[in-house]
């Protein structure tokens, strides 16, 4: 009885087995593991540069003086950061040679700390806050809060300043209006008008309603922006006056609802790609730039000639054991690593070519050297090397999937080779081409390591498109998103902030190379969808 | 041909003489080898003009082949030998000096499967017009409606000219070739298995367009369909394993075939 | 040529082209019985016999409507070439003659010799009965020329109706003289030409399907052409 269900059950698994249905489930098994590792690797990258744009707290510490070393304490406004191991003073140090590799715990912050800027001329010399890096003992913590009403100010220079917002105040016109008057009460005191607010608050900070600063100050602004200035107290205590005017946005960082710090995190990412890495707030703009022109240049560079290449392996030459060896090794340099075009190119061009270049063309300039040094051009053309073996694959594909039905009705019409094979062969196997072009796109964009060689750099200041002729300046060391990332990771021993925008940039690197697909994608379904029906 | 005649049949023979003034195409000891295999041995078939000739024969019987011989096709394939003489107007085609691409603009030729161009309906019409340095919009336009006309298919498809020529039925496809060839009039048109993928209807209308051609041009029609020969030929070969077996005056190849081995294709026989 | 009815690819088309063939025999085998019994029904002047002649024509009508519509059937459905086309062109014809032969002998079955015998020499029946015979023969071998396609047998038949036209222009002539000599024997006479035209007309008509069967043999359309000229094997 029990032999006999264990025999049926065993001859229905057979069956199962037999009936190849298993396949399905190895197949979707296969692809839930693929799926689940991408999704992976994009949820840590979204995560991780997440955290670099979204908004942090900012924090009031109060610490120990370790300069003064009496006892007195400091107030700071820090972000506070990751604990990190550091060596003990110097002092320390001194005393106890035995100890001097000892290591404590300490936290690294960045903190407002002012700055004297010396006048210039008959101007007073100005003290203005900036933002240092700084690693504080634990040992020295006094105490550390995130008050509320801390606020962070964004200036028009994208500065940013932090501190307690007081009050709005504004010199007195010669003749100040009663208007205006009804809405500021005049300080008795100091004959400043002080803006009260409509409803009746703590008034603690004198005129200024802290949940509805934002309001307030956009009221002002769009008023008498001229006039207004907002008080702040500085973590030294010192107050400042700010221009309403200068500020380009108020944030309170300790108070944010989720959506804001949703939206605060969006204007960060826009910052970040905004900007060029000098601006106050460092961003990749050039980076990107670099990126797409280096993957355009590389594209005008090598879509010629691997179209022709593959033409005349596929159309012209005879096929023989000399066009397979050919092919076969086209085919084989797709796994040649990227470094090694990087030193042919910088061999074979730069050094040869270039210099030649140079001395025909850039005499005035030599010693220094134009185009005999690693620049955007070179690093193109080592790309489209790198890529070609890809979209010559990928266009022969396309060229032998064209019926051979339709190249004898274009030869039957009376059209010669030649304009059998452009006209109709090369023009039907387009999307062929395109989806070479894709995976070459898709390659180039993250390829560093021939960069490196060719001109590559973490930062410039010459711009690669300018309005001076000839506009373009191919020749010019550029910035790049994916060195970007490479440098970043380099550093990335220093600060978690390297790492998190190592990972920004990555991000940004991955929609570049979604976006500039989708182009192609685009392109190659309205070609397909247009003209063919053979597959690309 | 059979040597005796009789009072019906002599009008039937005299038409299948050679030395006939209107012999266009004349096709002599025609042979091909495709590598070592030799696939036409020695065929005799000449076209005259302004009939029509249909080609019948059991699938890889070398009809295709024979029809890619006459517009020197076969020359794209290195592996494709050919001996013998296929004359066209007197000249000989294989001859050294041959201008194969004014040849082939000469002879016009429809493919057994239709293989439009992946371009708009207007540019495959257009194409062989364009290779003859036709740029003029105007003119280009007007050539093409007649071919699409000439060919039944312009009213089907007047309105989405610059559509994809794949968007259209095989049917359509077939009558746009059809067109395409016609639109740089040739003098001699080849159509291989044209109406294989038409309806009864289409089918009908596609031979009531070649009884219309026939007016101005010289025809060789290849069909499986052996009503469809029946209807639409005047003269009709029968090939099988790369002969020529037979050839006749149509009615009398349909009624008294003089081969065995005619009789059992057409009437279904295994030989 | 032999019968090849049975090798097309089609089982179906040689099952329906047999059975017209059978058909065709069958109906005239029927048409041999019954010139068979209208000659011995105007010989032996049996009514009887007659009557049952006259009956039994209805079943050869009948055959010729069957396989007619077979006919048509196969033409319609098969769209038959060549030599199939022939065949079922011919067996259209040759049932057409074949009815036509159904009703020459009715009209043979209504000559009674009881006329005849009692004016006429007995001499003339005995012409009349070989002229009978001959008729039969030249029928019976048509129809065993169809059903082995038999070119040569068929010309052999077609040979035979130059005797079958003298007798009945020695049987006629006869009955002239008897009408001219005696009024009396008119209707006797008239009588017998009657039944010697039906006759001539059956040899006819078997002449005609004698031709049928060269045509759907051959291909070659050999009506009204001079016999001696009229084949010539090649
Ligand atoms: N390019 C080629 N290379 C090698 N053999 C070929 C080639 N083209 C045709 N043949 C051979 O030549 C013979 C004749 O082919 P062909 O295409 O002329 O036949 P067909 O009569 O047109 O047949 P169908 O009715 O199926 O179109 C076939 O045996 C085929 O295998
Ligand atoms: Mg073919």
């Amino acid at each position: 009885m029990k032999q006999s269900a264990f025999r049926s059950t065993l001859s229905a698994m057979l069956s199962w087995w037999r009936s190849g249905s298993a396949w399905h489930w190895y197949s979707l098994f296969a692809l839930s593991i693929a799926a689940l590792l991408v999704l992976a690797l994009l949820l840590l990258i979204l995560v991780s540069s997440a955290q670099y744009f979204w908004p942090q707290p900012i924090e009031e510490w109060v610490i120990r003086d370790a300069a003064a070393d009496n006892g007195q304490s400091q107030r700071l406004f820090a972000y506070g950061g990751e604990t990190v191991q550091i060596p003990l003073p110097d002092a320390a140090a001194d005393s106890a040679s035995a100890e001097s590799s000892a290591m404590r715990a300490a936290v690294l912050i960045r903190y407002q700390q002012m700055q004297q800027l010396p006048g210039s001329g008959q101007a007073a010399a100005v003290s203005r806050p900036v933002w240092k890096l700084q690693a504080v003992a634990e040992t020295d913590i006094v105490r550390r809060g995130r008050p509320h009403s801390l606020a962070l100010l964004t200036l028009s220079d994208a500065s940013t300043v932090a501190g307690y917002p007081l009050q709005w105040v504004r010199m007195v016109p010669a003749a100040a209006s009663e208007q205006t008057a009804a809405a500021v009460v005049a300080d008795a005191d100091t004959g400043e008008l002080t803006l009260t607010a409509t409803a009746a608050d703590d008034s603690e900070h004198r005129g200024l309603q802290l949940d509805r600063i934002e309001q307030q100050w956009r009221q002002l602004k769009t008023g008498q922006q001229e006039a207004w200035s907002l008080v702040l107290e500085l973590h030294d205590g010192s107050s400042m006056q700010l221009p309403a005017a200068d500020i380009d946005r108020i944030l309170l960082p300790n108070r944010l609802s989720l959506a804001a710090a949703a939206q605060q995190a969006l204007h960060n990412a826009w910052l970040f790609l905004s900007h060029g890495p000098d601006d106050a707030v460092p961003g990749i703009l050039p980076a990107i730039l670099g990126t797409v022109l280096l993957v355009l240049v590389m594209s005008v560079l090598l879509v010629p000639v691997a179209i022709l290449t593959a033409v005349y392996l596929h159309e012209y030459a005879a096929q023989n054991w000399v066009t397979g060896l050919l092919r076969a090794a086209i085919s084989n340099l797709a796994g040649v690593p990227g470094v090694v075009y990087g030193v042919f190119v910088l061999g074979v061009f730069v050094y040869g070519a270039g210099g030649r270049i140079d001395a025909l063309l850039f005499a005035e300039q030599l010693p220094l050297p134009t185009f005999g040094t690693g620049g955007l051009l070179w690093a193109a053309l080592a790309l489209a090397l790198l890529t070609m073996p890809v979209v010559i694959a990928a266009t022969e594909e396309g060229l032998s999937r064209i019926p051979a039905d339709l190249r004898l009705a274009s030869l039957a019409l009376g059209a010669t080779r030649t304009e059998m094979v452009w006209g109709v062969v090369v023009m039907a196997a387009r999307p062929a081409l395109l989806t070479g072009l894709i995976l070459a796109i898709a390659r180039a964009a993250g390829e560093v390591a021939p960069l490196l060689l060719l001109g590559a750099v973490a930062y410039t200041q010459q711009p690669l498109l300018d309005a001076e002729p000839p506009f373009l300046h191919l020749q010019q060391p550029f910035m790049h998103l994916g060195y970007q990332v490479y440098d970043l990771a380099m550093q990335s021993g220093q600060s978690d902030t390297a790492i998190a925008m190592a990972y920004a940039a990555t991000l940004v690197l991955l929609l570049l190379v979604v976006v500039l697909n989708l182009f192609a994608f685009r392109l190659r379904a309205r070609l397909r969808s247009r003209y063919s029906t053979a597959p690309g | 041909m059979h040597a005796k005649k009789h009072n019906g049949e002599q009008q039937q023979a005299s038409l299948l003489q050679a030395e006939h003034d209107d012999v266009v195409v004349n096709i002599r000891d025609l042979s091909v080898w495709y590598r070592q295999r030799q696939v036409l041995h020695d065929v005799n078939l000449y076209l005259r003009e302004r009939h029509v000739t249909a080609l019948i024969g059991p699938s890889g019987c070398g009809k295709s082949t024979l029809l890619r011989c006459l517009n020197r096709l076969n020359d794209l394939d290195e592996r494709c030998r050919i001996n013998g003489e296929v004359m066209i107007n007197g000249r000989d085609i294989y001859a050294p000096d041959e201008d194969v691409v004014s040849l082939r603009r000469e002879v016009g030729m429809v493919f057994q499967r239709p293989n439009p161009f992946p371009k708009s309906i207007f540019d495959n019409v257009a194409y062989g017009l364009r290779l003859l340095g036709m740029t003029a919009r105007v003119e280009l336009q007007e050539q093409v409606r007649q071919a699409l006309q000439a060919a039944a298919l312009w009213d089907e498809v007047r309105d989405r000219l610059h559509n994809s020529a794949l968007e259209l039925s095989s049917g359509q496809q077939q009558r746009l070739v059809i067109a395409r060839a016609l639109a740089v009039q040739p003098k001699i048109l080849l159509l291989d298995e044209p109406a294989s993928n038409l309806d009864p209807i289409s089918m009908l209308k596609l031979e009531e367009l070649i009884a219309s051609l026939k007016i101005d041009y010289t025809i060789l029609i290849v069909t499986h369909n052996m009503q469809q020969a029946a209807r639409v030929s005047d003269f009709t070969a029968f090939m099988d394993g790369g002969e020529l077996v037979e050839f006749s005056a149509t009615g009398e190849l349909f009624t008294t075939p003089k081969q065995r081995r005619t009789e059992d294709y057409i009437t279904g026989r295994y030989g | 040529m032999q019968n090849r009815h049975s090798q097309h690819i089609s089982r179906e088309f040689n099952d329906e082209l047999e059975t017209i063939r059978s058909q065709v025999l069958r109906m005239g085998g029927l048409l041999e019985t019954q010139l068979d019994k209208a000659i011995r029904a105007m010989l032996d002047n049996d009514q009887a016999l007659a009557a049952e002649v006259k009956r039994g024509d209805a079943g050869i009508n009948r055959m010729e409507m069957e396989i007619d519509a077979a006919c048509i059937d196969v033409v319609a459905r098969r769209q038959p070439a060549a030599s199939d086309l022939r065949f079922i062109i011919g067996v259209f014809k040759t049932i057409a003659d074949l009815e036509r032969m159904g009703d020459e002998s009715k009209r043979v079955a209504k000559m009674s010799a009881a006329e005849r015998a009692s004016v006429l020499p007995v001499e003339i029946n005995a012409e009349l009965r070989h002229m009978g015979e001959l008729v039969q023969g030249m029928l019976h071998d048509v129809l065993d020329a169809f059903a082995r396609l038999d070119d040569q047998a068929a010309l052999a038949v077609a040979r035979q109706d130059e005797r079958v036209d003298a007798k009945y222009k020695l049987i006629t002539t006869e009955a002239m003289r008897f009408m001219a000599e005696d009024p009396a024997s008119v209707q006797a006479a008239m009588s017998l030409m009657w039944a010697a035209r039906a006759l001539e007309r059956i040899g006819d008509r078997s002449q005609n399907i004698a031709e049928h069967v060269i045509y759907l043999v051959h291909g070659r359309d050999v009506r009204h052409l001079p016999l001696d000229d009229l084949f010539n094997p090649q």
